[in-house]
């Protein structure tokens, strides 16, 4: 970490508040994961029914299908709290490698076309494909997913000086309106796309097929374990190319790797959930806080503080508008706005 | 399916820009088509106070898609077709005045040229023996904008149809087709609209002793009867349907005291339930039955609002009317582990429409002096199968 943050572009005092020792990171982190545990309990026990401890503690070890209350435990909260924990971590840690690689603080899987590519993959799929089932299109979320992030590579590559973050932004941009608008051009065309995938596009933990996230759990666990083990690349990527080459990277096999690490994760999220937005930009730079720049402790934060507010903002959701609930898309976005807002009047929020 | 809920429309940070617009285009391109969810369908654009026009109307929908009936309808009308004062005596009470929740409209001389731009008028102003010039297309793309069950009053009469989303009314078309009168009782208008279209011609606005789209069908019939100087006609026809009414519910007491319910799955298996103070609810009351207090008292004012999946234990009533939009959803809702332990479930208490094209959801939809006594002769069977409590009487079709 040392070598890291004395070689960073930035003023190494400013990096350097906030990052904790070693020793306390590690704490810090239990502490998260300790979060996290209370959080997903929660998840289980808090929404727009009451449930009882005991109802919660029978339907996952002694579940009484007669019980409405342990019903409603074991069919709908179990798996949003489910794949909440698996879509939050591959957000917030797709997030983080985005932001590293493209040394960009705004990069996030949404901003660089990855999670409208992946929607747009599915659109498409149904539309042209008639499938109506998520186990059948979420091959295509993957498949847009890294079309699309190509896409921006390829576009904000080209011409002098490389891909600059600001090119690659710029280059995010265009591709995720173009896919949005094909996407929705090919809505407004066929209602029976609409039909089948208008439950998906709302983006949401809730109403999801537990079958859909377990069929892409297997990528989403490489995606998770592969960027993990990335962390040293990524702390010397984010010094910049010249950096990066000095010291003997082959940058270019290194950001191929992270990107199809990338699409893997937020293909999965986006299959699994739907599009939700924000977590992806908003988690590193709150982690960020925490453990300066190094990106091992960074990802690592990211496993656990991703799944941690995205069950948060999803309980919220929960209670906020009962009877009814808001999606938790809508939650991140409302909470994640004046967040940003707030890190980006800081200045460390732009070293990466 | 109008959210009548700000919060879930709000939020258009970038990241998110990809949902808001798709959602709210996909929302008219939804109801276009003519699929338009029950709450969306019933309430013409659940007219939540406040809302802003663009995102809830489910009404709004009709123009994103390729209007057929546009083209269908698009022969202009003879001038002419409206009924003249023969045999109604109407020449007598012009001018008449009508008050409304924008103030008082003054119809100096019989109109000809009837234009109706509520949602569902071509029903009562049809029962009053009037041809409309043009009438506005709620669902459901029929010629003519006509159902079924107003083929008979329509008779050969051919107006032109509107497509236009709620909000988006299109002054120059209705500045164009001349009107003597516009009707606009079920259409939501706000003050500006009624002002510009007042200067087009008189102008009946929605009664302002009820929510938009709240009005009940008699108060409706009844300020369409004395715009278009034909009360006495009106008097008979609501006499007529409230007569029906009321020999089905004495037919059917069971009815009495029973509870109800009309519900649509929303997006990521919440429901919308439509409440108690709109025309399809009051119909379904007039029959003796009830909201349970329960569900009316989270649904509150609104005309609709949203529950979610874990409290469709509000849902379990005497009678379920559940509006999906294809036999998978209606079997994606009955292989529910939650609503399978419901009564409604175990019992076969519940009615489901799976397309908004069956006529008997329209009807109940629009709730007019006209297709109520259609849902005498369909619905009221069917309710009958359903509050029995005896799964072998199938109550959907």
């Amino acid at each position: 970490m040392s070598r890291v943050t004395s070689a960073a572009p930035a003023p190494s005092t400013v990096s350097h508040r906030g990052a904790l020792p070693a020793a306390k990171l590690g704490v810090t982190l239990l502490l998260c994961v300790v979060a996290l545990a209370v959080v997903s309990l929660l998840s289980l026990r808090v929404g727009s029914i009451g449930i009882s401890n005991s109802d919660a503690w029978h339907a996952l070890f002694h579940f009484n299908p007669e019980s409405y209350e342990q019903t409603v435990v074991r069919t709908l909260r179990l798996p949003r709290t489910i794949i909440g924990l698996g879509v939050g971590a591959a957000l917030a840690m797709a997030g983080a490698a985005m932001q590293a690689t493209t040394r960009n603080p705004l990069a996030g899987p949404d901003l660089l076309g990855v999670n409208s590519g992946a929607a747009f993959g599915i659109v498409t799929a149904v539309y042209y494909g008639h499938l109506t089932h998520p186990l059948q299109f979420v091959w295509f979320a993957f498949a847009g997913g890294l079309a699309a992030a190509a896409a921006t590579y390829a576009i904000g590559s080209a011409g002098t000086g490389g891909a600059t973050p600001v090119k690659l932004a710029l280059a995010g941009v265009v591709v995720s309106s173009l896919l949005s608008s094909w996407l929705t051009a090919l809505l407004l065309l066929d209602q029976q796309t609409l039909e089948v995938v208008r439950f998906w596009l709302a983006g949401s933990l809730a109403g999801r097929d537990l079958a859909t996230f377990t069929s892409v759990l297997p990528f989403l666990m490489v995606g998770l374990i592969g960027m993990l083990l990335m962390g040293n690349q990524l702390d010397i990527l984010s010094m910049g190319e010249d950096t990066a080459r000095s010291l003997g990277m082959r940058t270019g096999r290194v950001r191929a790797v992270v990107t199809a690490l990338v699409v893997l994760l937020a293909g999965a999220a986006v299959a699994a959930a739907g599009p939700i937005g924000f977590l992806g930009l908003a988690v590193p730079h709150i982690v960020r806080l925490i453990t300066g720049p190094d990106y091992r402790w960074t990802l690592a934060y990211c496993l656990v503080v991703g799944p941690l507010l995205l069950l948060s903002a999803d309980i919220l959701g929960r209670v906020v508008a009962r009877p009814g609930e808001v999606q938790v898309g809508i939650v991140t976005a409302v909470l994640g706005a004046p967040l940003l807002i707030a890190l980006a009047r800081q200045r460390r929020v732009a070293e990466l | 399916m109008g959210s009548v809920r700000p919060g879930t429309t709000a939020g258009n940070h970038q990241g998110l820009d990809l949902k808001v617009l798709t959602r709210r285009r996909f929302l008219r391109a939804l109801a276009s088509a003519g699929a338009v969810l029950p709450l969306a369908a019933a309430l013409a654009a659940c007219g939540g106070e406040d809302e802003p026009a663009s995102t809830t109307s489910p009404t709004s929908a009709a123009t994103a898609s390729p209007g057929t009936t546009q083209e269908a309808a698009a022969t202009p009308t003879t001038a002419g077709t409206t009924a003249t004062a023969e045999a109604t005596g109407t020449s007598g009470v012009f001018p008449v005045t009508v008050e409304h929740k924008f103030g008082t409209t003054e119809i100096p001389e019989e109109p000809e040229r009837v234009v109706t731009i509520g949602f569902s008028e071509q029903d009562p102003v049809l029962a009053l023996g009037v041809k409309p010039v043009a009438v506005r297309e709620w669902f459901g793309n029929h010629p003519y904008a006509v159902w079924p069950w107003a083929l008979d009053e329509l008779g050969d009469a051919e107006p032109q149809v509107l497509v236009m989303p709620y909000g988006e009314l299109d002054f120059e078309t209705i500045a164009a087709l001349r009107p003597d009168v516009i009707i606009a009782t079920h259409s939501g208008i706000t003050a500006e609209e009624y002002a510009t279209l007042s200067q087009i011609a008189p102008t009946v606005a929605q009664s302002g002793d009820y929510p938009d789209f709240g009005m009940p069908w008699q108060e409706q019939t009844r300020l369409i009867g004395r715009a278009l100087g034909r009360e006495s006609v009106a008097e008979e026809r609501i006499a007529e349907v409230e007569a029906a009414i009321a020999e089905a519910a004495s037919a059917h007491p069971a009815f009495a005291g029973a509870t109800i319910a009309w519900a649509s799955p929303s997006d990521d298996g919440q429901f919308w339930a439509v409440g108690p103070n709109t025309p399809p609810m009051r119909f379904l009351t007039s029959l003796g039955f009830e909201v349970p207090e329960d569900l009316a008292e989270v649904i509150g004012d609104l005309d609709s609002a949203q529950i979610s999946h874990e409290q469709v234990h509000l849902l379990d009533t005497d009678v379920l009317i559940m509006q999906v939009d294809s036999p998978e959803q209606r079997s994606v809702i009955e292989q529910d582990p939650l609503y399978q332990q419901l009564r409604v479930s175990r019992e076969g208490r519940t009615i489901f429409f799976e397309s908004s094209d069956d006529p008997i959801y329209g009807a109940l939809s629009f709730s007019t002096v006209l297709s109520l006594p259609y849902l005498v002769e369909e619905l009221v069977p069917r309710l009958a199968a359903a509050v029995d409590g005896d799964p072998s009487t199938e109550a959907t079709s």
